[in-house]
């Protein structure tokens, strides 16, 4: 007997419209979709109801409608035989043995890569098979092995590598080494006072051209056009048909339900197959308020609520771990909640990974910010991310450095990224932390030509929090990457150690020094010059106003070009405050090294929802 | 080139090696010995060296960039500067008529000038490299850095940085062709290195100084000002726009801006006696020819001949012996 359509089956049943179903079939001749994803995505079916259809069509059994009685079906015992990731690759769950035959639940009955690996792994064991939602399925996995997803999500890497994780933040020889230091000191103040300060004055000083010199050479490569371009004609020509699934995670932690509202709608708005798109909101479960907020927005069949449970560090890449072990995609980006990424970015990002060689395994796509001009605060933010993210992460990439990524919008190969371990949850910038890894792993961060708006923290507090964990963060990944030299020396050379350096630790100690050297040039222009002419003469006196006056120019003439090159004319003139910018960085330096010594692991989260945009 | 680093340094080798002869040949003669760049730097450097902290005296001097050259090289400041100016140069130019550059920077009275005003060499270089990386600015965003850079650098090596900059402000206004918030922009990040370098000697004048015009003003600390009270030296006039001319060559490939700045320099050298160009015609000339879309080799007969000319009324002035 011929086999009803599902099409068909549903008019019958009466759940959809003939409208509707032309609609959508006219839809997955274009994308190349499943009928029932593209219906299900378009809300036109309640999941449950196109699996009880589909259960009929193939003459299987429907198993998620009474979940009570699926759970205690499951046998708990055949369980530990599976690797919940084979569960998730393959997608399925394993029920129970009944007369030799191994039953399983899954909501893609069709799929030759499962059926290979059972037939591998179960030899002549007859499979039965019943059916239930993609959503069902998760909720048996995390139900089921949320203890070991938890586990792999927060210690994975310590015990696989515990050299590059940050749950130590010191090893031995890097306490010996830093006591060694601070003796040093205090036995030099205490024998020779004006001695050891002019040698400190003149290290740090040194320490700082160093660093201009270094940030002008990044900035410079970065200023040259772009090395990835990609064409409006290219992103045209794309197939949507051969568009690979995308994985959006989520990590949402106490947002307002206008935050949640917002990322709805510009999840809604990318431009790119919706039932192709993979979505996690990866929601903390002692955060009932946000997991509320997240289904009063009703966001599209796509997304799918993951649950994080309790424990330590609450930080925001063990929640990013626990959601790669449900990635089903074969690229992966995260967004934060606030995040508005321009609508083709997941395009671009495809079209680049396909363009570069497999080495590179992460594309970094530019911050910046939609409420640039909402108060001063956000407007010295928005130069100062304008540079960073179109100048010296681009910078890097054209000198093949080592780059930290960015916060949000980081591009992965799921592959690769799992191979590398996925984030430390110990560092309070594992993104950061990961870019390093990654290339001192041999693999390579590439820049992607595209942007995602956020939101700049407007409120001075909420800055400060939000840099003493970056500056903090980074001085975690200075650590951590620091106590194998010689490894970052063989895998990355001199400009990659020297990058580690000067880039990853100068940027925290830099601002904590730059506090001291204005509190020291200040002194001395209250003395006019008197008080500190021993410590300050000669090639110090040089070197020191080279970094007062140019080092200081060169941030702010970089910030300048930043905007310039944005079109945000209208900030230029704001670039002249950067030094006041600059010391409230200083500031939040001199907490996040208070923090890593008394809360190394503590995630200071950033408040979100305190701009309202104007429009959609 | 596929070593442009290499280039550099075998060209810096060469021009310094003929500059050190030069040097030696010419050392007695009227146009090293009136040179009032030289006499300043002289008078200036024993000070610097006689002061207990001379970075201090460095910075408080204006023009600062060429000062910190002449402490650290003494008397081969002006074959440093020269070598560096014309090895540069030829670096910018590569691939843009390079062999007529090449006969023009190695030119008898362009190297000898290059070592009586090694301070102007090094400014007109940096006026150069700015014009010629804004005219690749229009999509190149590290041109246009390292060109505004270069322009503010222009005014830490010789005064006429500082008069040549509002004119080029004024230029950039009315050539580019936008609204006037992006024009303003465009004034703002050429002047903005100019004005960090001025703002540095005002504020080193007031704190060591206590009075920030004093590195401007003072003859003893600025080399404007001693300029200006030097009686122009005649000989020194033609040679001097003479020595502008391959620079302005870099610069005038074309477009108005570059030829109201050319205006502007010219004028500025009206402005200033020191600069006075009796040579005008033959630089003009020789200018036009190098704006020419082609090489051809009859017309850079015509300006060799000319650049003769110019070698005959500088060797004119050397005395006998």
């Amino acid at each position: 007997m011929k086999r009803k359509l599902l099409g068909e089956l549903l008019l019958e049943r009466g759940i959809i419209r003939e409208e509707d179903l032309e609609e959508a079939l006219r839809f997955q001749k274009e994308t190349g979709g499943l009928l029932g994803e593209i219906l299900v995505l378009r809300g036109l079916v309640h999941p449950m109801e196109l699996y009880e259809v589909l259960a009929e069509q193939g003459n299987l059994l429907y198993a998620g409608r009474d979940l009570e009685e699926l759970l205690q079906s499951i046998d708990r015992t055949l369980l530990e035989r599976f690797d919940p990731q084979d569960l998730l690759r393959f997608a399925f769950f394993p029920r129970r043995l009944n007369q030799g035959a191994l039953e399983i639940l899954t909501p893609f009955p069709e799929n030759p890569h499962r059926d290979r690996w059972l037939e591998e792994n179960f030899p002549k064991t007859a499979i039965h098979m019943a059916l239930i939602t993609p959503y069902e399925l998760d909720w048996l996995l995390h139900f089921f092995f949320k203890e070991r997803f938890l586990k792999e999500a927060t210690a994975g890497l310590f015990f696989r590598a515990p050299e590059e994780s940050a749950a130590r933040v010191l090893v031995p020889w890097q306490w010996g080494v830093l006591s060694g230091i601070l003796f040093a000191l205090l036995f030099g103040v205490f024998l020779a006072p004006q001695t050891t300060l002019k040698v400190l004055f003149a290290l740090v000083n040194l320490a700082f051209f160093a660093q201009v010199l270094f940030k002008l050479l990044v900035g410079l490569a970065g200023s040259s056009r772009e090395s990835l371009a990609i064409s409006k004609e290219e992103l045209e020509s794309l197939d949507p048909r051969k568009l690979p699934v995308y994985t959006v995670l989520l990590p949402l932690h106490r947002e307002p339900p206008e935050v949640i509202e917002q990322l709805t709608s510009a999840i809604r708005a990318l431009d790119y197959p919706q039932e192709k798109l993979d979505i996690l909101f990866l929601i903390e479960e002692d955060d009932p308020e946000t997991l509320r907020a997240c289904k009063a927005a009703y966001p599209p069949y796509n997304v799918r609520f993951i649950l994080i449970p309790r424990g330590f560090p609450k930080t925001k890449p063990r929640a990013c771990n626990f959601g790669l072990a449900f990635a089903r995609g074969e690229y992966l980006t995260i967004y934060d909640a606030e995040d508005i990424p321009e609508k083709d970015q997941l395009k671009k990002a495809v079209l680049a990974f396909r363009k570069l060689p497999k080495e590179y395994v992460c594309l970094q796509a530019a911050l910046n910010f939609y409420n640039a001009t909402q108060n001063l605060l956000t407007r010295l933010f928005t130069l100062e991310y304008s540079f960073w993210f179109d100048y010296l992460l681009p910078g890097l990439s054209r000198l093949r450095l080592p780059i930290p990524l960015g916060g949000t919008s980081n591009h992965f190969r799921v592959e690769a990224l799992r191979k590398l371990g996925g984030w430390d949850p110990f560092n309070v910038t594992e993104d950061a932390d990961l870019g390093m890894r990654a290339h001192y792993r041999g693999y390579r961060v590439g820049i992607l030509p595209s942007t995602t708006f956020e939101e700049a923290t407007s409120h001075l507090k909420n800055w400060i929090r939000q840099r003493s964990r970056w500056l903090k963060g980074y001085l975690q990944t200075f650590l951590v990457h620091n106590r194998r030299p010689l490894h970052v020396l063989k895998t990355s050379g001199f400009r990659g150690w020297l990058t580690l350096q000067l880039f990853i630790g100068g940027t925290p100690l830099g601002y904590a020094a730059s506090v001291v050297l204005w509190g020291v040039l200040f002194a001395w222009l209250f003395s006019r010059g008197k008080f500190l002419e021993p410590y300050f003469s000669g090639p110090i006196l040089c070197v020191g106003a080279m970094n007062l006056f140019v080092g200081n120019f060169l941030g702010v003439y970089f910030s300048m070009f930043a905007v310039f090159r944005r079109n945000l004319d209208h900030l230029l003139p704001f670039a002249l405050l950067n030094p006041l910018y600059w010391a409230l960085a200083g500031i939040a330096a001199w907490k996040g090294i208070g923090q890593l010594l008394s809360r190394p692991f503590f995630w200071e989260k950033t408040v979100h929802g305190m701009f309202r945009r104007k429009g959609p | 080139m596929r070593r442009p680093w290499a280039g550099f340094i075998a060209l810096s080798g060469t021009t310094t090696a003929v500059l050190l002869a030069l040097q030696r040949f010419a050392q007695d003669t009227f146009a090293l010995q009136n040179s009032p760049e030289l006499r300043f730097f002289s008078l200036r450097i024993p000070t610097l060296l006689a002061l207990p902290d001379p970075a201090r005296g460095i910075i408080t001097t204006t023009p600062c960039l060429t000062t910190l050259f002449a402490f650290l090289f003494r008397d081969f400041f002006p074959v440093v500067a020269g070598g560096l100016t014309v090895s540069g140069g030829l670096c910018a130019l590569r691939g843009r008529k390079f062999i007529a550059s090449v006969l023009l920077f190695f030119s008898l009275p362009f190297l000898a000038l290059v070592l009586s005003s090694p301070a102007f060499t090094m400014g007109a270089l940096f006026l150069a490299f700015g014009f010629s990386g804004l005219q690749r600015a229009e999509d190149d965003h590290t041109a246009r850095f390292l060109g505004n850079l270069a322009l503010g650098l222009s005014a830490l090596c010789h005064p006429v940085g500082f008069w040549l900059l509002p004119i080029f402000a004024l230029c950039t206004v009315l050539s580019v062709e936008a609204s006037w918030l992006r024009r303003g922009t465009h004034v703002i990040l050429a002047l903005s290195p100019f004005l960090l370098f001025g703002g540095m000697s005002l504020f080193f004048g007031w704190v060591y100084g206590g009075y920030p015009l004093l590195p401007f003003l003072d003859p003893a600390l600025s080399l404007g000002a001693f300029l200006a009270l030097e009686k122009p030296s005649f000989a020194l006039q033609p040679s001097e726009v003479l020595l502008a001319a391959p620079f302005l060559g870099v610069l005038l490939s074309g477009g108005l801006s570059q030829a109201v700045f050319a205006l502007g320099m010219l004028g500025v050298a009206f402005l200033r006696p020191y600069l006075f160009p009796p040579s005008g015609v033959p630089v003009l000339f020789g200018l036009a020819l190098l704006l020419s879309k082609k090489d051809r080799p009859g017309e850079w007969l015509v300006f060799l001949a000319f650049f003769l000319l110019g070698l005959g009324l500088f060797l004119a002035r050397f005395p006998s012996g």
